[in-house]
């Protein structure tokens, strides 16, 4: 799996956060106060302004500690209600459209098809929840406020907190319910839709000298796709990997009547617990360095050279005989750079290393043969023979008294390339339930769900429906883009270290009209600078509306999930902290706008 | 005006447009009983005019039509989006969401034919590359040949996928540096063939070649039929066939597109190709020769094919032999019309060069200074008595008249002649009809057959076996090029001159001397420059192994070396073997699918001021 940064460990991601989120809160609840006092002063005069928004203020303090649960129960069934009456259900029937016809739209011969029916159900069931959520918070409020049905529940004692409060919890809840029902579906879908079983014919049963027993079998060819399994004196084996998952092949019967049954498919739906090292290259003398790059456009991997020094070495902690007692299992992907074509039918030769962190002792190398674009994986037994006949425990002869231990990976072909990333390699900790991990994927869609709810709620406080259906959605489009609208910002401000061609929304235009290149400078003479200085002023506006959007694209845990790896405890907690966060403070916000709106009324 | 004003206006506006739009989008009726056929409004007639009715392009999905409509105008943003997607999955190595992005664009745009093309291309030839494994390298081929045959699915009779198909199947599979693997790799497997059988007629009897399997070369060679017959159904033109009709109406578009010489030597190259591979997996005798012999018949039949030239008027490749006889037969009468004439013509010109140039003529052929070289041309071209100049001497009326019919007729045939000969020239004619020729040869198939049982001996130690087959290779070798001279130039000897030092290297390691009287002497002198005689040397160090010094052994069995046409012209020699592939095709492709409109005049008498 592709992981550009490994996140970092919950508390230590807690406290960086806490300081540039109360930095954050402060600025945007003095920003708040500020434009409340001016938009009172500007109705009110200046006193009169000041007065109305101390009040607010101070009673928006001390009503929060007055919010009663019951009657933002109340006001939550009211906005549950509100919803079914709105047809939410709707919603739901067009998701098992969805799935009644995804069939038609996915690829059959996907190499992956794992990935590719998790990632279809998590992200239309993304998509659907967030329209359905966008539509029903924007539209609650106007509505009452316009029908003045507003009035029925505003003379009962009930506090604009426990309104704007209810409300998101009413909604909240009708979309969790949506949720829950669709992940149960979607589940379903994806187990039914890969389950399935080969049969074998016996006359495929044929000998093969790169197995040991002699004999390869080969199944019959369901969902596109077949196995081949050895067959030796064991009743039991497995067959090879194909489009993620593999096979367990039984032999019953003896001679003429001897049958194979395949079982169900392994490995298809599964939640591994990779732990990762820190890694960093040799280059060929054997020197701490810098990866080479092989001209490849993507970054990701660095790339070392074979038949030298060059090497890449993982540095795992936490490596113990208490948590590993009987060997390691480690997994790795790399990618393969050839500079001569050598041997076709083969793969790059390499080899593994273990290494003691602070003393010389290494293991002789275990060597392996490239497969590129795949997982591959060994399993390394606590107890090994050395060529001179002793035995050591790889614990106590690599490993230091902290657990940790490297892992030095070569590529022996001289002449080649081997490319690795940090998450390239890991040790295999364990596997968790699936299902609890596919249920992880619904909680990252869950809290995307609550804060598109908090903002809609937000802006229909002070908006009409329409425009705050605009603002809510420009919020949330901009939530998916916050990182690439913060980048081509920096790059219009500073166009000598641009990251992003083509200039800001006027340049772009002018480009577009004129089919001009991106790489070719725009030339109007004065004209460009007026441009350029536009574009900066509006950027400046984006960057800032960036800034304070949530991070859409960060509340991702359908990437682990497809991808067959557990989402760790770290990433969940985090998101679910910081959706959290955001959602507290869009709520303030939405209830000193309705407060301010009353003010005005 | 009020409001509810406003709006009824605006309804009334509205239907009023729908009065417009309804009249030209009605649909057409067939002719019923008791009624007669309606052609329908504007829209219909010119659906059913350019055939651009969903049906009548191909294949319907209801995938592809449910998103198009479901995306409400939207497609053209979600394709772009969609492109802009997989551009970034394929930049990540993320194939399958890549390939699963390729799919949805081609639901939403299914008749865009560039879309198959590119992204298939994008599969067969970039994705495929990105694989270490040469398996995995074959599957990415295959399913961007899978991609493009889905798009013969809903885009029927397109002749440019089609064609496309046949290249893939051809030179991806059979001209890849994995040729090897990859074509053993389809021979075997039987879930393709069943994919392909569905397309191809009489797949299992037309497509197979050694082992009674299915070849990719015959299977390309099938495709390129299918792609022809669209053609030559009348149901699409090169260019493609849902703009065939609007082409018709604008002639100047009719030479864009892919020039009907490549289109239609497809079929030939790709047996040529099946004969040529033959020999370098071992195959030989009557397999290979009959191979060589149904290659050599196709290629003669696309030499009698009837081809569109850029000036709009059909020529055949077999035809110029018989043009150039019949201009020099009508050059001849047209001198005898009033004998000496054309001499004194001539005289006339001679004389009227200036010094310099008379000088540079007269000198005889070894005296020209270097400085002369270019005058002589000059002076040669100047000298040249064209046609008209002898139909402005006669004074004769009637002679004249006559003078002048014939003076047309050798201008027709020369420009003729001069478009057959640069047609010819894309496609490597000359080689590749006599490469036919030879290869059928008996002595061709001992020359090869006996280099390779030689090569394999040498390479897995019967080393006086070895020397045996190379020995009667060499005798056959000598035959051939005592019955093609010209062969010995060509650039595909050097694949010889290479065997020549291997056997040099074995003889090294027999401890025996170099024949004095080695046959293929002239040969190794004209590649080598002299710089390499072992024969003249006694006790001399051998040639190093050159097969040992690669890693995958001698080479195999060279090319049979043949000159291309002795008529083209310098700078076309290129390396014959790659005249069938991308590298030539595609170098010949600008000139072939641009105007061939000059016509040189070196050689030909001038005519242009009777046209």
């Amino acid at each position: 799996m592709v992981v550009e940064e490994l996140p970092l460990p919950f508390i230590e991601w807690l406290v960086q956060s806490f300081r540039y989120g109360l930095a954050a809160v402060v600025v945007f609840l003095i920003g708040s106060l500020f434009f409340g006092y001016l938009l009172s002063t500007f109705r009110y005069g200046a006193s009169e302004g000041f007065y109305l928004t101390a009040r607010v203020m101070f009673r928006g303090v001390g009503e929060f500690f007055q919010i009663s649960p019951r009657r933002i129960i109340a006001m939550a069934t009211l906005a549950f209600k509100e919803a079914i009456r709105r047809r939410v259900l709707v919603s739901f029937a067009v998701f098992i459209a969805i799935l009644l016809f995804a069939g038609w739209f996915l690829d059959t011969e996907s190499t992956q098809p794992g990935q590719l029916y998790i990632s279809f159900v998590l992200t239309s069931s993304n998509f659907l929840v967030l329209a359905l959520v966008l539509l029903l918070s924007v539209f609650s409020l106007p509505t009452d406020i316009k029908q003045k049905t507003i009035y029925t529940v505003v003379t009962k004692p009930v506090r604009a907190w426990e309104v704007v409060l209810g409300r998101i919890a009413g909604f909240c809840a009708i979309g969790t319910l949506i949720l829950l029902a669709m992940g149960v579906f979607s589940y379903w879908f994806v187990v039914r839709g890969l389950a399935h079983n080969h049969v074998v014919n016996t006359d495929d049963i044929r000998s093969s000298e790169l197995i040991e027993g002699g004999l390869e079998g080969e199944t019959l060819k369901n969902k596109n796709h077949f196995h081949s399994f050895p067959v030796d004196a064991n009743d039991q084996s497995k067959t090879d990997m194909r489009m993620g998952h593999w096979h367990g092949v039984t032999r019953q019967g003896e001679g003429e009547n001897t049958s194979y049954r395949v079982g169900p498919a392994q490995d298809g739906l599964v939640a591994r617990v990779p732990q990762y090292g820190k890694l960093r290259f040799l280059d060929r003398t054997g020197a701490l360095a810098e990866p080479i790059s092989v001209g490849y456009e993507w970054t990701y991997r660095g790339y070392f050279e074979g038949g030298t020094l060059a090497a890449a070495i993982w540095r795992l902690e936490g490596i113990t005989p208490e948590k590993f007692s009987d060997g390691l299992e480690i997994f790795w992907s790399i990618s393969v750079f050839r500079t001569h074509k050598g041997d076709i039918e083969k793969g790059v030769s390499g080899s593994w290393t273990l290494a003691h962190p602070e003393n010389d002792n290494q293991s002789p190398p275990i060597p392996f043969e490239s497969k590129e674009f795949s997982l591959d994986s060994l399993y390394i037994e606590r107890e090994f023979e050395l060529a001179t006949g002793e035995t050591v425990d790889i614990f106590k002869e690599y490993a230091d008294d902290k657990g940790r231990m490297d892992f030095i990976l070569r590529c022996d072909d001289r002449g080649q390339y081997f490319g690795v990333a940090q998450a390239d390699f890991y040790q295999h900790v364990g596997d968790r339930n699936f299902a609890w991990n596919f249920a992880k994927g619904y909680l990252s869609i869950w809290i995307q769900m609550t804060l598109v709810i908090g903002m809609g709620v937000m802006f229909s406080t002070f908006l009409s429906a329409p425009v705050a259906l605009l603002a809510t959605l420009g919020s949330v489009v901009m939530g998916f883009f916050t990182s690439h609208v913060k980048e081509l910002a920096l790059s219009v401000f500073n166009p000598e270290n641009s990251t992003i061609d083509g200039g800001g929304p006027i340049e772009s235009l002018i480009r577009l009209v004129n089919q001009m290149n991106v790489s070719v400078d725009l030339d109007l003479g004065f004209a460009t600078t007026v441009i350029q200085a536009l574009d900066a002023v509006i950027m400046a506006f984006m960057w800032a509306f960036a800034v304070m959007v949530p991070d859409f694209s960060r509340f991702d845990m359908v990437r682990y999930v497809a991808e067959g790896f557990n989402v760790p405890a770290d990433v969940w907690c985090q998101q679910l902290v910081a959706g959290l966060a955001y959602s507290f403070v869009v709520t303030c916000l939405g209830y000193f706008l309705l407060r301010t709106r009353e003010i005005a009324a | 005006m009020n409001s509810f004003q406003w709006k009824v206006l605006y309804i009334a506006l509205m239907a009023a447009l729908l009065l417009p739009i309804s009249y030209i989008s009605r649909p057409s009726t067939p002719p019923r009983k008791n009624a007669e056929s309606d052609p329908g409004g504007w829209l219909a007639q010119k659906r059913a005019q350019y055939d651009l009715a969903q049906a009548n392009l191909g294949e319907i999905d209801p995938a592809s039509e449910t998103m198009k409509l479901a995306l409400l105008g939207m497609r053209g943003v979600a394709a772009n989006i969609l492109w802009t997607k997989a551009n970034h999955y394929k930049k990540t190595e993320d194939w399958p969401k890549m390939m699963a992005t390729l799919e949805q664009i081609t639901n939403l745009q299914p008749n865009f034919i560039s879309v198959w093309q590119f992204q298939g291309w994008n599969v067969s030839y970039n994705v495929s590359v990105e694989f270490d494994n040469y398996l995995h390298r074959y599957f990415w081929v295959k399913r961007g040949i899978r991609f493009l045959i889905e798009g013969t699915r809903y885009n029927r009779d397109e002749p440019r996928l089609l064609w496309d198909v046949a290249w893939f199947f051809g030179q991806k599979i059979g001209r890849a540096d994995e040729h090897k693997q990859f074509r053993e790799e389809f021979r075997k497997d039987d879930d393709f063939h069943d994919f392909v059988r569905d397309y191809v007629i009489d797949f299992d009897n037309r497509s197979t070649g050694p082992f009674n399997k299915p070849d990719n070369w015959r299977v390309s060679h099938q495709w390129y039929l299918i792609a022809q017959e669209t053609v030559d159904s009348g149901r699409a033109t090169m260019r493609g066939r849902s703009l065939q009709s609007m082409i018709e109406e604008k002639p100047h578009e009719r030479n864009k597109g892919k020039s009907p010489v490549l289109f239609h030597s497809g079929p030939g190259m790709a047996l040529i190709n099946y004969s040529a591979a033959l020999a370098d997996e071992g195959i030989f005798d009557e397999f290979s020769e009959s191979a060589w012999a149904e290659a050599g018949s196709v290629w003669r039949s696309f030499g009698n094919r009837e081809i569109r030239t850029s000036r709009d008027f059909y020529i055949r490749l077999n035809e110029q032999e018989e043009l150039e006889s019949e201009v020099r037969e009508l050059t001849k009468q047209l001198g005898e019309l009033q004998p000496g004439l054309v001499e004194e013509i001539r005289l006339e010109k001679r004389e009227s060069l200036s010094e310099e140039l008379k000088l540079a003529l007269e000198t005889p052929v070894d005296q020209v200074t270097e400085d002369q070289v270019q005058l002589r041309v000059e002076a040669e071209r100047l000298v040249v008595v064209s046609p008209a100049e002898v139909v402005e001497r006669i004074n004769d009326e009637v002679i004249r008249s006559k003078a002048r019919w014939l003076a047309e007729t050798i201008n027709d045939k020369v420009i003729r002649a001069t478009f057959v000969g640069q047609y010819r020239d894309i496609v490597n004619f000359d080689y590749w009809r006599t490469r036919c020729t030879v290869e059928q040869a008996e002595d061709a198939n001992q020359a090869k057959k006996h280099l390779y049982l030689a090569d394999n001996d040498h390479r897995e130690g019967r080393l006086l076996q070895a020397q045996r087959n190379y020995e009667i290779a060499w005798e056959a070798w000598a035959n051939i090029y005592e019955k093609y001279p010209q062969l010995q130039e060509d650039v595909g000897t050097e694949d010889v001159v290479n065997a020549v030092k291997r056997y040099d290297n074995l003889l090294g390691q027999l401890d025996q001397e170099f024949p004095a009287d080695f046959k293929l002497k002239r040969v190794v002198d004209f590649h080598e420059r002299g710089r390499y005689r072992p024969w003249e040397e006694t006790g001399h160090t051998h040639s190093p192994d050159h097969s040992s010094s690669g890693s995958e052994g001698p080479a195999l069995t060279p090319s049979l070396p043949i000159a291309p046409d002795q008529g083209a012209k310098e700078g076309d020699q290129q390396a014959p073997e790659d005249a069938g592939n991308e590298s030539s095709e595609d170098a010949a492709a600008p000139a072939a699918d641009g105007e061939v409109d000059s016509v040189p005049e070196e050689g030909i008498p001038d005519a242009s001021d009777n046209s």
